[in-house]
């Protein structure tokens, strides 16, 4: 029975030390900030690699989110409402949440394990030490520019999502569904408002943010060799799944008070 | 892990730290480069508490150091001439051709001309630890800290890493601390020589008593004898 208690307060304490590691690896980040410029030439390949890189996965990801939210809604509303809503629906939704939630959880199975996975092998492989000892700080070269191209590449990556799943909802109404260009537009036109964007925007900004910093903490305080790097890409992985669900949900509490 | 220990390293001379593997040799060396900091006693360099420097100082200091990393820890995404010249670029403000030139002669110094643009995965272990020790000496540091410079190496590569340590010493009159378990290096490249058990220096003498000495922990080192006064375990 003591030894149940024991257990649980080692839990419970490893996991409050590791928040509040967490916590002080984030606030160094952020304080990093004004510093960017001092690493443009690597914040531009992160950002390439984080951004371009992503584009192909997200554009097949996205076509068939598109295309199976067509099909879905208009099986849904079958022939109760005017055929005009389904593209209203379907832009409605991928802009203000399948957009930005999709793309994320894909994101942070590509860009966050990897972060996580090569921090990691750089932290068990002595080269973080290396950094520190050339006096190069690792938070300042290798973490900010991973979370700064995260959190400015997140919003494109997902605006590019969305026009391709909008692409591949209207490509089955048309094709599938039969149902006239002028009517798919006059659909999302009517429905979609420019708040819309904005808080799926919003969103993804800070899901790109959440993603990278993720990554990187996992990363960064990789221990114990090669199980501990698979451990980190694993966690981060998980870890970034739970937390876009979570904060899609108190976003969506916040940015539409109606639905609440 | 360490306890009642001393040790100090002159202006231009060779500490070489010898023990077992697991005694705690580097992380002597990682207190000496401020990565880790003792829970008790200080760590001085240049006369200055590095234990309790702020870490705009311990960059400063750091500056005037190089490391060579056991596993090398060369930056595996990086060519090897980005290795070497990423203290360059980030603390001097040095133009590409000077960087470049700079790069090309601590490369021929380590008698690797030439292999700028290859990555780390391309190279064999020994050239991957003089390409780690032209990185070391690219600021042109006055203290250089080796962590078993020569393990995994075959004899012939170990002694021309040997060779290199004294000819960076001698040539850009460094400080060097060396940590190794390898009786070759002891004997060649020190010019002080400490042997650390379970975290206690228990000799420490030139290269000439070292060999002279009859302190039964010495010899049992030398002779590489599983049998005497250090114990091992299973």
């Amino acid at each position: 029975m003591l030894e149940l208690f024991s257990r649980i307060g080692e839990r419970v304490l490893g996991g409050f030390y590791r928040l509040g590691e967490a916590t002080l690896l984030i606030l160094r980040v952020f304080g990093e900030l004004p510093h960017i410029w001092r690493v443009h030439r690597e914040t531009v390949a992160q950002m390439i690699r984080i951004g371009i890189g992503s584009m192909p996965l997200v554009a097949v990801t996205s076509l068939f989110t598109g295309m199976v939210l067509a099909v879905q809604t208009s099986y849904q509303i079958e022939e109760y409402v005017p055929e005009i809503f389904i593209a209203s629906a379907v832009c409605k939704a991928t802009i203000i949440e399948l957009g930005p939630v999709i793309t994320a959880l894909v994101i942070s199975g590509r860009v966050g394990a990897s972060i996580a996975a090569e921090l990691g092998t750089m932290r068990v492989t002595e080269q973080i030490d290396a950094l520190e000892t050339m006096a190069v700080d690792p938070v300042r070269f290798l973490l900010l520019p991973r979370f700064f191209s995260g959190l400015v590449m997140m919003p494109v990556i997902v605006t590019f999502g969305c026009l391709i799943a909008i692409a591949g909802g209207y490509a089955v109404c048309l094709l599938y569904l039969e149902m006239s260009s002028v009517a798919f537009f006059q659909g999302m036109r009517q429905f979609v408002y420019p708040y819309d964007i904005y808080s799926g925007l919003l969103k993804s900004f800070i899901f790109g943010g959440t993603i990278s910093l993720v990554g990187c903490y996992y990363g960064y305080c990789t221990s114990q060799g090669a199980e501990g790097v698979g451990r980190a890409t694993t966690q981060s992985v998980v870890t970034n799944c739970l937390l876009i669900l979570i904060f899609d949900y108190f976003l969506a509490m916040l940015l539409f008070p109606t639905a609440g | 892990m360490l306890s009642d220990l001393s040790l100090s390293v002159p202006r231009g001379e060779t500490l070489v730290i010898m023990g077992r593997s697991g005694a705690g040799k580097s992380v002597i060396l990682k207190h000496m480069v401020g990565l880790l900091n003792p829970d008790r006693g200080a760590v001085l360099f240049d006369g200055r508490r590095l234990d309790r420097m702020r870490r705009a100082e311990l960059q400063q200091a750091r500056k005037r150091m190089g490391m060579l990393f056991q596993s090398s820890a060369l930056f595996d995404s990086m060519t090897v001439a980005e290795n070497v010249s990423l203290g360059l670029r980030k603390h001097t403000r040095l133009g590409e051709k000077e960087i470049a030139a700079k790069v090309e002669a601590k490369l021929a110094a380590v008698g690797l001309a030439g292999i700028e643009q290859k990555m780390p995965a391309e190279l064999s272990g020994g050239m991957r630890k003089r390409v780690g020790l032209a990185r070391a000496i690219a600021m042109d540091p006055e203290l250089i800290l080796y962590d078993e410079p020569t393990t995994g190496l075959d004899p012939i590569t170990a002694d021309a890493i040997n060779n290199l340590i004294i000819e960076t010493r001698d040539k850009f009159g460094v400080t060097s601390v060396v940590v190794t378990h390898d009786v070759n290096t002891v004997l060649k490249v020190g010019s002080t020589v400490a042997l650390l058990n379970e975290g206690k220096i228990i000799f420490s003498g030139t290269p000439a008593e070292l060999k002279s000495t009859d302190n039964p922990y010495v010899r049992q080192f030398l002779e590489g004898r599983a049998e005497g006064p250090i114990k091992v375990h299973f």
